[in-house]
């Protein structure tokens, strides 16, 4: 079917932490990813579940090789990545990028959108023939930004506006695969809901692959196409979305499952009921309810 | 028949001057809550749901002004001195916040810290508060609670943790218990935990528990009542049947719409901003 772009073998990382007591001078070995095998396909979206601490923000940022791991293999469309040179790590990073969860800590408050967005540019050393400003208003046009707000600061934006900006700095390089860390998970829900068809369209138009590292079943259902469940720095069961979401095999996926707070579904069914009847009342009731948010997109 | 609800506010507006002028952060916020019974206050950041928890409790910053009424058992708290709120925060409403990490003194063990809550209210011994606070702990179901008791807070787990703040406020005996995003940090198995306990305890206390949260799923399981508030204003209220079922507000329905439901993929979620 479709061609693996990223895949891992084997990955395990562990990390040196210090003994019991406080001044302890012996060292323990910690294994945050515990021999973690993946593979990505090209556009699609493989998503890393799991509770804090089970390992898959160490898994994400091995895979993006921001952390060398301990032992594995890890190969990006077929060439082993594993250990990189300058050149070879260079040319990794303009085909993998990465969004983080908190927009705000990941943008330079000092620095202009324009100089943010293009940074990763010089990183790779990639000229922009027609220039960077051009290069800038289209991405931010592409992230549903406003293109004439490129010398802006990101203080200037909102959360969900500052987290278009980290992708649109993430696509400057035209990367085939985005690593999402939590990229939603400090949003608002109708923010969230926002950024989450922003990354679907984005796939569908550029053919992006993701990983996508989630806690929140919730939008994983939304948005990926295989699931990968990990606890304590193993993985526990992967499969198709559906087959996890519907059918899971593994104990913990289970438990993990049935814990997400539910809306009761016969409510659930009443509202919908409603609304295919169009029954709701469209004059509002609100004295200042609006029908957009802050998040303003173009406005 | 009718008697005082346990906790009436009437007309309830927050304001704080700024540079451009005052802005309010709650306006004209009516509810009443009745012992034994739960109001979810949901909304998105800046819809001044944690504001409302912090007039309450008498926490507001001495720059915001507070007008309406508040009356908890008929007696009105706003236009207290923060001397008269001491004797009512802990003694009778008590709240548990959403970090317990930065709720909890790292140099003090957990024992020490709800003994001190504690005595600073009802006096007595130390020996007779630890009796209190051990059985506060044994309540929240803190396993091995006579040794874990003097253990410090980074020894307990982020879902330890909240018990251990539950504990502190339950050793008091509230007649209100004030409950803000108490699990929006923690993981969605521990977070079960928490709202059964929580639940359990009520029924046990028979306390009134207001309950803030953005959680639309977590609302609808834990509250009768809700309030759904935007930007300062209560734009919608009602029993969480009627508000899931059958909501009226325009941003109410977009709330829901946006949600994504973990039983059900959606084509498009739908985001009020395009």
């Amino acid at each position: 079917m479709s061609d693996t772009i990223l895949s891992g073998h084997n990955l395990t990382k562990e990390f040196i932490t210090r003994g019991d007591g406080a001044f302890s001078a012996s060292k323990n070995r910690f294994r945050a990813v515990d021999d973690v095998s993946f593979d990505v396909q090209a556009g699609r979206t493989l998503a890393i579940v799991g509770e804090s601490g089970c390992g898959k923000s160490t898994t994400a940022r091995l895979a993006s090789k921001l952390l060398d791991m301990t032992s594995g293999t890890l190969r990006f469309e077929g060439e082993d990545v594993t250990i990189a040179g300058a050149k070879e790590l260079a040319r990794f990073r303009s085909n993998v990028q990465v969004v983080f969860q908190d927009p705000f800590s990941s943008l330079n408050p000092r620095h202009t959108v324009e100089r943010i967005i293009s940074a990763p540019l010089d990183y790779q050393g990639i000229k922009v023939p027609r220039g960077r400003a051009a290069l800038v208003r289209e991405l931010l046009e592409r992230v549903g930004l406003n293109p004439d707000h490129s010398q802006r600061y990101p203080g200037q934006f909102s959360g969900g506006q500052a987290q278009r900006i980290g992708i649109a700095r993430a696509l400057a390089v035209k990367p085939k695969l985005v690593v999402c860390d939590e990229a939603v998970s400090a949003l608002d829900v109708s923010v969230q809901a926002i950024v989450i068809n922003l990354l679907r369209d984005l796939q569908a138009d550029l053919g992006l692959s993701y990983i996508f590292i989630a806690h929140d079943l919730a939008v994983v259902r939304q948005i990926a196409d295989r699931v990968a469940v990990m606890s304590q720095g193993k993985l526990v069961e992967q499969g198709d979305r559906d087959e996890i979401f519907t059918n899971p095999q593994h104990e913990y996926t289970k438990t993990l499952l049935a814990a997400v707070p539910r809306i009761n579904p016969e409510w659930e069914r009443a509202r919908a009921a409603r609304m295919a009847e169009g029954t709701h009342p469209d004059q509002d009731v609100t004295p200042r309810a609006r029908a957009t948010t802050d998040d303003g997109g173009q406005a | 028949m009718n008697t005082t609800p346990l906790l009436e506010i009437e007309h309830l507006t927050i304001t704080f001057p700024t540079g451009s002028g005052p802005v309010d952060v709650v306006r004209d916020l009516s509810a009443v809550l009745d012992a034994n019974r739960t109001l979810g206050v949901v909304g998105e950041s800046g819809s001044g749901k944690s504001m409302t928890s912090l007039a309450i409790m008498g926490l507001l910053p001495s720059t915001a002004r507070v007008s309406g009424s508040i009356r908890l058992n008929g007696q009105e708290l706003v236009g207290k001195t923060d001397r008269e709120f001491r004797t009512i925060r802990g003694e009778k409403v008590a709240m548990v916040f959403q970090d317990p990490l930065s709720s909890l003194n790292p140099y003090y063990t957990v024992g020490l810290q709800i003994e001190e809550a504690y005595r600073s209210h009802r006096g007595g011994s130390r020996r007779a508060a630890r009796a209190v606070v051990l059985d506060a702990l044994e309540r929240v179901r803190i396993k091995d609670a006579a040794r874990r008791i003097d253990h410090y807070p980074h020894q307990f787990s982020g879902g330890m943790r909240q018990r251990i703040m539950i504990a502190m406020a339950l050793c008091l005996e509230p007649e209100l218990l004030i409950a803000d995003e108490p699990t929006t940090a923690l993981d969605v198995t521990v977070q079960a935990q928490i709202l059964d306990l929580l639940a359990e305890l009520q029924q046990e206390t028979g306390s009134g528990m207001i309950f803030i949260t953005h959680d639309l799923a977590v609302v609808s399981q834990v509250a009768e009542d809700i309030l759904v508030m935007k930007d300062g204003d209560v734009v919608e209220r009602g029993t969480a049947e009627q508000i899931f079922s059958n909501p009226q507000a325009a941003y109410t329905r977009s709330l829901l719409d946006a949600l994504p439901r973990i039983d059900d993929p959606f084509e498009e979620l739908r985001g009020t901003a395009r």
